[in-house]
């Protein structure tokens, strides 16, 4: 894929069909994050519904305050699911180093019912 | 204090010599001025981040450095006045300034005198609450659904706040009946 100055914007997508994982990676700053989120969202739902199952792993280096809203929604719609029954699991990868990454995943154990587990990395 | 010749000397220097001369003088990393758009921003970001990974500085401050900065641009790419409703060039200006272990990220843009109230009151409250606090409102604000009409998430003052762990230095300069210039500094150790 090119690299525009919008993706660089959004994190690139990697769905692996065979193990139900989905993952998010890289930087998540655009001004509006909507259009992303919603389409996104959109499909994963849709694929819940069928597979029953689904597991996602994010590693995001940078994201702006209007993805974190847009990040918590997202969970959000994966909490639903979980509480209704689906399996799903989320991988969230922080820097070891960032004490400011490791507060927000410890704030998102807080906010979800919804297997989170927090993965340390050295570096992304 | 300067002196008058050196006032003058410093009017007579062209724009981009009085910049590097600055530049030089305070340890700058980055100095904008001038039509900015979203573009334009990703590669400030780039930039601040290379440059903070070239001089080597710690994973924890050069983060902290870069998401103020993606916040700062992101307020004025939201609130920045601009010549009209479809414009995406705007001025602005963007520094980040290095002084010992600290940085400072300032930006200066041009908004309506509408907004200075609210935005002057916003900053006001967060400069009076404790870290906790912050804390306290930060997961509130983001449990609270946004109007979407409403640009912006509504976190971004919280989280530099929270990110910076210092008060916000910030002011205000009319310029005529309906614009101010807003000039707004945030610090990280």
């Amino acid at each position: 894929m090119p690299q525009t100055s919008t993706n660089l914007q959004v994190p690139h997508i990697n769905f692996n069909s065979k193990e139900t994982l989905l993952i998010l990676e890289g930087r998540c700053i655009p001004a509006d994050p909507t259009w992303y989120f919603d389409a996104l969202t959109a499909l994963v739902e849709g694929y819940i519904l069928l597979q029953g199952k689904f597991r996602c792993q994010i590693k995001l280096e940078y994201f702006n305050s209007a993805s974190t809203r847009a990040i918590i929604k997202f969970l959000k719609v994966l909490e639903e699911q979980h509480l209704q029954g689906a399996t799903i699991t989320v991988d969230w990868f922080y820097e070891t180093d960032d004490e400011d990454s490791i507060d927000f995943a410890r704030d998102l154990l807080d906010l979800f019912q919804l297997p989170i587990e927090l993965i340390a990395l050295k570096n992304f | 204090m300067e002196s008058r010749s050196n006032q003058r000397a410093a009017q007579n220097q062209p724009a981009s010599m009085s910049i590097a001369t600055r530049m030089m003088d305070q340890d700058r990393l980055m100095e904008f001025g001038g039509y900015t758009h979203k573009d334009l921003h990703i590669q400030l970001i780039e930039s601040a981040e290379k440059q903070m990974l070239e001089i080597g500085e710690c994973t924890r401050i050069r983060k902290r450095v870069v998401n103020v900065l993606i916040e700062c641009l992101g307020n004025i790419t939201f609130h920045a006045h601009r010549p009209s409703k479809e414009a995406a060039f705007f001025k602005a200006a963007i520094a980040i300034t290095r002084a010992g272990s600290k940085y400072v990220v300032d930006t200066t843009n041009l908004i309506p005198d509408q907004q200075v109230a609210a935005l002057r009151a916003t900053l006001e409250k967060l400069n009076g609450l404790a870290f906790h606090e912050l804390t306290e409102l930060y997961i509130e604000t983001l449990n609270t659904d946004r109007s979407p009409d409403r640009p912006g998430a509504g976190l971004g003052f919280i989280e530099m706040a929270r990110r910076s762990k210092q008060k916000f230095h910030y002011q205000f300069q009319k310029v005529n009946y309906n614009l101010q210039i807003f000039s707004f500094q945030v610090t990280i150790e």
